[in-house]
């Protein structure tokens, strides 16, 4: 069992995850809304289907990323989820990351703005 | 219109694919996962208009939907099979006998995860085991087991000449004319011949193989072209036009790049000209499916491909073996009565060529039928030495096993006292032995495929076996024959552990003190090491057999020299030569040769000694009368150059060796045909001593004449020479007779006084410089190939030595194991001895005691598992005697010291441990 309590450590997300907790860090949503929004917002690099994207919300879910919005109302039928606030650190630190490694990037002037990728 | 019965459909296959995931996923998600799966069927096919396209995009989405429902519910079951689950499921599941097992098995890998050491050995152990036997399996299917890859294929029959012991003889092409002209039985009867064949053009100097083939040869074996067209019937009539050829595929693909308009083109074979008329499809690779041919030309241009100026017409000539389609509904045994009835027939029309000749039957496989009981003999070796070692493997595994459970035993004991039932323990523990074995068959059948893949390239190295290739598969029925040997092994080294599981169960497990010696674990265990040291010691003893008669053989001297000399094979008439042309082209190169610096002598002959050729002449030899009508006596023979017997240094006894003269008179003939001219003067011939011995005892040979059928001149004896060793090492002394001649067909002999290393290159060149489109088939040494001969002895003898040495190091691993654990059981025992005054040496003795008493019972009856795998061997040992004592010496001299050396260790660690530390423990 996933240990919740345990300390965040940076980590590199999936793409597909990374994409689900961006979505989510916007408001709650339920699984379609989440899937059109993931594949809008991944230009359509990410597209989950119906499976991947249930497998990917239950491992989320244990890793107490996101929970289901209604939860704690105890409303079995809202069938809409957020972004814990683990889930939340978790995203931030790996935009961090990501802010890091473009910023080495440019210092090796792989590339920089206005440039694109080449 | 079909809006709602494609709904029911979806309906439906969305709830079979829901099912696809696990309980608990199902339960949490199901409803919604209905919902979205809607929704996103919904939505595409609404943005196309056209109908058509619309249909086609429904589809396309519905399967990628699809497909990710089951990628993703077997990642889900991957992922939870390794967590353990909430209460609830398992409550849920409740004792369902299938449930149960699952969480076995849950357990099994959840334990193993944390030790993955034990794990990785034991099934990487298993791995080398099951995939060896599986990759003698898949070669085993794909040369002896399976029929030949070709429609109704138990119709498929060979067609062989029989004269005296001879079963798989050859036939002349009228002998085949007037079966197929007369013969009832056959829907479609041909006649085949391998022959060599060199590729010239762009391919320049490719040797590959061909066939030499009759008209109704592709539908015997019912196969067509992919390409093109196979040859019909007007391919065959004289003067239709040029030579066709029919090319295989991968000669296709290898050698023309798979071009499309390959046919239609010619292309240039043995320096003559064939226009390529059809490709074969891929897989189909001639007669043989093992063995890979790669052109098939009609059997009228013989001539072209393989020039001996016989006409096809010749009675005399046997040269091909037959495949036929019988009729439906004929049975082999009625086709085989129909051809005795024929061959009778033949027998009294032609007595000068078909006396004592019948015919026969057998049905078609994929290796030369001659070939088969070679082929099972050495795969049933090699499948005996395999697993053997995975029976050690087996009884390994089943050691650290048992003494897991040992180890567990309090663990077990509180299961068991819980309630759980001595079933449920046994399949706890069967459960983690099925896993095990099923990661064994996993990795074995990675193993299986890079075994399979170095044994077919072991055997092709082989002289003669150059194109070898079986069709290995990993098919379904090799996966099930690896999945079934892990099941059988897992079975054979789970089920003692787990019935001591069982036993052990219950209070009698809690109270008891495990760390007491002796009981019936401690015997099984024992069981297990004598059984690995007994496996490891017939295996060595088989290994250092054929290992010392490849040593022997290789020190055995043959009569004549056989180090410095180097041999180049060649085939002469691929390359255009006539027997006279030959002649010439042999001297010349001869004279380059012996140009060379560090070249003392070179000579060539038409059979190598020792190199698995033979030839053999009918002579009249005075006094003697032989058994044939014309009383000749068939003498083995070889055709050589001059210079000979100073080449490979064969001491001349009396007499001379031949001179220029002898060759002037010698030169033109072909070597079967070098007697039936009208020549005047007797050819000189050299005899050995044995001949000398055997047919002019008392007299004196020299000058003596020999008549030979057919021609009026004969031959004389003019010098004798010392025996020698002709076709094995082991032969008696037999009579030998040397021609002076050539032929197209020829073996150089370059003798040196330096190391071969260098003039192998220059061999090669000198002779391209004759001739550069001359490629020699092979240039060797004899030293090389003499240990050719020794093949299979060597491979046999290494594989099981290499094995052997595996199956060593698993023993001693299983004696080291068990002497630790009796040691650290033992501790307080040993602890107090020692605080009592023993001294360390009568420690040791008192535990090794019982080692050196397991490695002993191991020794006897693995000399025993020797003495008659030896005996299995004898026809493979030279000068070897199955029972030899020095190898059983070395043997036991070997084992002893591994695994005494593995249990010594530990025994020494507890010996120097402080008896204070070793009371207080516990």
């Amino acid at each position: 069992m996933t240990d919740r309590s345990s300390p965040l450590e940076p980590v590199a997300l999936k793409p597909a995850d990374f994409h689900i907790l961006l979505v989510l860090s916007e408001g709650n949503l339920h699984g379609y809304g989440l899937m059109k929004q993931v594949e809008e917002q991944s230009q359509g690099r990410v597209r989950l289907e119906v499976g991947s994207l249930y497998r990917l919300i239950d491992r989320l879910r244990s890793q107490g990323l996101i929970e289901r919005a209604g939860e704690e109302d105890g409303d079995s039928r809202r069938r809409d989820y957020r972004i814990t606030g683990r889930g939340r650190a978790t995203l931030e630190l790996e935009v961090e990351r990501l802010r890091e490694v473009a910023a080495l990037l440019r210092e090796k002037r792989l590339f920089g703005p206005g440039e694109g990728s080449r | 219109m079909s809006e709602p019965r494609r709904d029911r459909v979806g309906g439906w296959g969305l709830r079979l694919l829901l099912r696809l995931f696990p309980e608990d996923f199902r339960h949490q998600y199901e409803d919604e996962m209905r919902e979205t799966y809607v929704r996103r069927l919904a939505e595409e096919a609404a943005c196309e208009r056209r109908e058509a396209r619309a249909r086609l995009a429904r589809l396309r989405l519905r399967a990628r939907v699809h497909l990710d429902l089951v990628r993703a519910a077997l990642l889900t079951r991957a992922s939870s099979w390794m967590r353990p689950r909430p209460r609830a499921a398992r409550e849920r599941e409740g004792d369902s006998m299938l449930g149960s097992l699952g969480n076995d098995i849950r357990h099994a890998l959840r334990s193993a995860r944390k030790r993955p050491g034990f794990i990785a050995v034991a099934v990487a152990t298993l791995a080398v085991g099951i995939g060896a036997d599986t990759a003698l399996f898949s070669l085993a299917r794909a040369t002896l087991l399976q029929p030949l890859p070709v429609p109704e294929p138990a119709r498929v029959v060979r067609l062989f000449g029989a004269s005296g012991s001879d079963r798989y003889d050859v036939f002349s092409y009228p002998s085949f004319e007037d079966i197929r002209s007369t013969s009832r039985s056959f829907e479609h009867l041909a006649v085949q011949r391998d022959v060599p064949v060199v590729l010239g053009g762009d391919q320049s100097g490719r040797a590959v193989s061909g066939e030499l083939v009759s008209a109704e040869y592709f539908a015997a074996l019912g196969v067509s072209a992919a390409l093109g067209r196979s040859l019909q019937a007007q391919d065959f009539e004289p003067g239709a036009g040029g030579p066709v050829v029919v090319l295989s595929h991968r000669l296709w693909r290898g050698a023309f790049g798979g071009a499309l308009d390959v046919l239609g083109t010619e292309i240039e074979l043995n320096r003559r000209t064939f226009t390529v008329v059809g490709v074969m499809p891929p897989g189909f690779s001639g007669s043989y499916a093992a063995f890979r041919a790669d052109l098939w030309a009609p059997i009228v241009f013989h001539e072209e491909l393989r020039p001996l100026g016989i006409p096809l017409s010749k009675r005399g000539w046997g040269w091909l073996t037959g495949t036929g389609r019988l009729a439906p509904g004929v049975t082999i045994e009625q086709a085989q009565a129909e051809l005795s009835t024929i061959a009778e027939r033949l027998e009294r029309e032609y007595p000068d060529s078909n006396r004592g000749i019948s015919f026969r039957l057998e049905p078609a496989s994929r290796v030369p039928e001659a070939t088969r009981s070679a082929a099972k003999g050495l795969l049933g070796a090699l499948a005996l030495v395999v697993s053997l070692v995975l029976l050690a493997a087996c009884a390994n595994v089943g050691g650290v096993m048992l003494g897991r459970v040992m180890d567990r035993h309090r663990e077990l004991s509180v299961r068991s006292s819980l309630g759980a039932s001595r079933g449920r323990l046994m399949r706890l523990l069967l459960a983690e032995a099925i896993a095990i074995g099923i990661g064994g068959a996993v990795l074995g059948l990675l193993v299986a495929e890079a075994t399979g893949r170095l044994l077919v390239r072991t055997l092709a190295s082989a002289d003669g076996m150059q194109s070898f290739a079986p069709a290995l598969e990993l098919d379904s029925a090799t996966v099930l024959f690896a999945l079934g040997l892990a099941l059988a092994t897992a079975l054979l080294f789970g089920l003692l552990p787990a019935v001591h599981a069982a036993r052990g169960g219950g209070l009698r497990g809690l109270r008891s003190d495990p760390s007491m010696p002796g009981g019936v674990r401690a015997r099984s265990w024992s069981a297990l090491i004598v059984a690995q040291v007994a496996i490891a010691t017939v295996l060595l003893v088989g290994a250092g057999l054929l290992l010392r008669t490849v040593w022997r053989a290789e020190a055995f001297d043959p009569g004549f020299r056989s180090r410095g000399i180097v041999l180049a094979s060649l085939g002469l008439s691929p390359h255009g030569y006539d027997e006279a042309e030959a002649g010439i082209f042999l001297r010349e190169v001869r004279a380059r040769l012996e140009a060379l610096p560090g070249v003392t002598s070179a000579s060539w002959a038409n059979t190598v000694p020792l190199g698995g050729d033979r030839e053999r002449l009918g002579f009249l030899i005075p006094g003697h009368r032989g058994s044939d009508e014309r009383e000749s006596i068939p003498v083995d023979c070889s055709m050589v150059g001059p210079g000979y017997f100073e080449t490979i240094e064969l001491p001349l006894l009396a007499g001379r060796t031949f001179g220029p003269g002898d060759y002037d008179v010698a030169f033109d003939g072909a070597f079967d045909g070098a007697f039936d001219d009208d020549r005047d003067a007797a050819r000189a011939v050299v005899v050995n001593r044995t001949f000398a011995d055997t047919y002019f005892a008392g007299r004196e040979p020299i000058g003596s004449m020999l008549g030979v059928p057919g021609s009026e001149a004969g031959a004389q004896i003019v010098g004798v020479v010392a025996d020698a060793k002709y076709y094995s090492l082991g032969e008696e002394p037999r009579p030998f007779l040397y021609l002076p001649g050539s032929g197209t067909s020829a073996v150089l002999f370059v003798a040196s006084d330096g190391g071969p290393g260098p003039l192998l290159a220059a061999v090669r060149q000198a002779i391209a410089d004759q001739d550069p489109q001359v490629v020699p088939r092979g240039v060797t040494t004899f030293v090389e190939l003499r240990r050719v001969s020794l093949f299979v002895q060597r491979t046999l003898g290494a594989l099981t030595g290499l094995l052997a040495a595996l199956a060593l190091c698993l023993s001693g691993l299983g004696l080291y194991g068990a002497v630790s654990y009796a040691v650290t059981r033992r501790r307080r025992e040993l602890g107090l001895r020692m605080a009592l005054g023993a001294r360390p040496a009568a420690l040791l003795r008192l535990v090794l005691g019982r080692a050196g008493l397991l490695i002993g019972f191991g020794l006897v009856l693995g000399f025993a598992g020797g003495l008659a795998g030896g005996r299995a061997l004898s026809s493979l040992l030279f000068q070897v005697s199955p029972f030899d004592p020095a190898t059983f010496g070395v043997t036991a001299l070997v084992v002893a010291v591994a695994v005494a050396l593995a249990s010594y260790l530990p025994a020494l660690d507890a010996v120097r441990a402080d008896p204070q530390v070793a009371l207080r423990q516990d």
